[in-house]
């Protein structure tokens, strides 16, 4: 596998392809009209078509000059802060604004490179909850129950 | 004269005692997100744009300009006394003024570049009164021809400001556009890309993209990169810059305001471009270049003045045309819109008082920054060193509640999230999220504005270099992108990009 293919110009040019294909594929069901009346298709196929150009011209570059490897992700943080907003979006309703920030902000701490248990670091956490509680909720009247109802039901 | 009638509404308007006190919670709060690092005003006006709702649209928007301004103003502080540039804007005060502050010259860096940003946000005032009007009565003028051509300028300028490479600043533009095209059309009523998901028949809301790409993958990206700031300059004396001083950031200042504020009329103009362009001027036309980079005075006086002035100015497009120049006038449209009020060439006409009070707002945030920020130097800097470790878990909270409150939804959520790890392997590319942001915005725009030009024109491609606005801004756009394109600018603009990258 030559070296190239995981450079970064390579996988931005396969960014801009698949983005490309999946714009044109799917666009393909909307009418396309003419310029002096363009239909719903109209604007979709000319980005689809602009992105699979410059998928193209990336990738011909990439294979001829060298813009770096891609690389150095840092999946811990990567992995830990998606999974940490997606956990609280999942538990907001279920378990309430409460549970699910606790979880939120459990699982971003184990996010830090250095991350080690801190009771500074947990008081300050049960207060952000608390003031977030009162704030949002009963002050802003946010429309999400404190405690979810997957607890309330028993 | 009119101008004095406009300013004096504006006042009238902006010195109640609600809208002075939101004016300094706004630049209050601009101040300390522009010191911490991870949270710029993108993802803070963002998180706030809900809680404005509730407020008289003079008020938020007053509230809402101050955390931007304000923001320039902390994030140079931190460029100058950590090397820690707050803000993007700010990365080339950074270059000259850390250096300043290593050889014992904090103080005067910092009063530089306070009085610079003062007399910028003096100038800017001034200059937008006169030029408002004008330009609006042009914007009369503009069909969906000249919004059309005015938007691609936006987005050339754009691709000329984005760092790293043209290829992808333009591939990022385009995936915005793209990005934008979900939710339903308006024309036809089709709905397109929303893939049978319910929450996504009105697009993916721009807020969620913003708060993803800039600050959920802002955080990720500072844990990953854990570095370490010594916060230098524990004293910090010489605050009172002296005559000769004075003089010599006199030019500087001058020049910097100049080009920020014809910079910052650029649609994808604004305080960053104006910085970096100002910087660049300097140290062209200086005696002595070889200063520049170790401690100039200039280096810091003119592009903080550019900052500010470019950041006041670039309401102009957004107030008189309707058209966002950067991110962040997106989201003051957005704070518009829900107010009921539509941005355009008939705004000033049917809300002079919001129109001038936001403007007068913005001298008098000037005013509050400079008498309050200075004593406050000391409390910044100690917030500047608060431990990141404390600071990122509170900003994802405020995020996620943020981006719920919007519409309600957690899928919104679960697209910020998505956002969040996209933006980090766009990082990890060499990819600006910027330019995404901006095409994503500007992207349905662009369509109607094409498809009504072409309608009326009956499918005639001409129109667009026929109508004389039209071609003008089509041939700028045309002009910067040979102008980025020539070998010998291609080098300058790494070279100014390289500067940053070092800092």
């Amino acid at each position: 596998m030559p070296v190239f293919i995981t450079s970064k110009d390579f996988l931005a040019g396969a960014l801009y392809l698949v983005v490309g294909a999946v714009t044109l594929y799917i666009g393909a069901e909307y009418s396309v009209g003419v310029a002096g009346r363009m239909g719903p298709g109209y604007f979709p196929k000319v980005i689809g078509y602009a992105l699979i150009a410059l998928g193209v011209i990336s990738a011909i570059r990439a294979a001829f000059s060298d813009s770096g490897q891609f690389g150095g992700i840092a999946f811990r943080p990567l992995l830990l802060i998606t999974l940490a907003i997606a956990l609280f979006g999942y538990f907001l309703h279920r378990l309430g604004l409460v549970t699910s920030l606790a979880v939120l902000l459990g699982v971003a701490a184990l996010a830090a490179k250095d991350s080690k248990f801190s009771l500074l670091g947990v008081v300050l956490g049960v207060g952000l909850i608390a003031a977030c509680a009162i704030v949002f909720v009963k002050g802003l009247g946010l429309p999400t129950p404190l405690v979810g109802y997957w607890l309330t039901r028993g | 004269m009119e101008i004095i009638q406009n300013l004096a509404l504006g006042f009238q308007t902006a010195l109640t005692l609600t809208n002075v006190f939101y004016c300094l919670v706004g630049v209050f709060l601009g101040t300390a997100i522009g010191v911490l690092p991870g949270l710029g005003p993108v993802a803070t006006i963002s998180m706030l744009l809900p809680i404005t709702f509730g407020m008289k649209p003079d008020t938020a928007l007053i509230m809402l300009a101050g955390i931007f301004y304000g923001a320039q103003y902390g994030g140079s502080t931190t460029a100058i006394l950590v090397n820690l540039p707050g803000e993007s804007s700010s990365v080339v005060t950074a270059l000259d003024g850390y250096q300043m502050a290593r050889k014992g010259e904090a103080g005067l860096a910092l009063a530089t570049a306070a009085i610079g940003s003062f007399f910028a946000g003096t100038f800017a005032t001034v200059l937008i009164a006169f030029f408002a009007p004008v330009l609006a009565d042009i914007a009369v003028k503009f069909s969906a021809v000249e919004y059309f051509s005015l938007i691609v300028l936006g987005l050339v300028a754009s691709i000329v400001l984005a760092h790293g490479s043209l290829l992808h600043a333009i591939g990022m533009i385009f995936v915005g556009l793209a990005l934008g095209l979900v939710g339903g059309d308006v024309n036809s009523g089709v709905f397109r890309y929303t893939f049978g998901i319910p929450e996504l028949t009105d697009g993916i809301g721009f807020v969620v993209v913003a708060m993803g790409l800039f600050g959920i993958a802002e955080v990720i990206g500072n844990l990953a990169d854990n570095s370490d700031r010594k916060i230098l300059a524990e004293k910090i004396t010489g605050l009172m810059p002296s005559r000769e001083n004075l003089k010599k950031m006199a030019w500087p200042i001058l020049r910097g305001t100049a080009l920020g504020s014809a910079l910052g009329l650029l649609p994808g103009g604004g305080a960053t471009l104006s910085s970096f362009a100002a910087y660049s001027l300097e140290k062209k036309i200086s005696k002595r270049p070889q200063d520049f980079g170790k401690g100039a005075l200039a280096g810091v006086a003119a592009p903080e003045s550019a900052n500010n002035a470019g950041a006041q100015t670039s309401f102009i497009p957004m107030l008189t045309l309707g058209i966002p120049g950067n991110p962040v006038m997106a989201l003051m449209i957005g704070a518009l819109i829900v107010h009921g009020i539509q941005p355009g060439a008939s705004m000033m006409a049917e809300q002079p008082k919001l129109f001038w009070g936001v403007i007068a707002s913005m001298w008098i945030g000037n005013v509050l920054l400079l008498v309050l920020n200075l004593p406050m130097i000391r409390m910044w800097v100690k917030l500047a060193s608060m431990p990141y470790s404390l600071l990122y878990p509170a900003i994802l909270v405020f995020c996620g509640i943020g981006v719920f409150s919007l519409s309600n939804s957690t899928f919104d959520i679960y697209l910020m999230a998505g956002f969040g790890l996209l933006g980090y392997v766009l990082r990890k590319m060499d990819c600006e999220a910027a330019p995404l942001l901006l095409g994503f915005i500007l992207g349905p725009m662009l369509e109607e504005y094409l498809r009504r030009a072409l309608l009326v024109s009956g499918g005639d491609v001409t129109v667009f270099v026929t109508r004389p606005i039209s071609a003008i801004m089509l041939a700028f756009s045309a002009v910067l992108l040979v102008l980025v394109l020539t070998p010998h600018l291609r080098k300058k603009r790494e070279e100014v990009f390289q500067e940053e990258g070092s800092a």
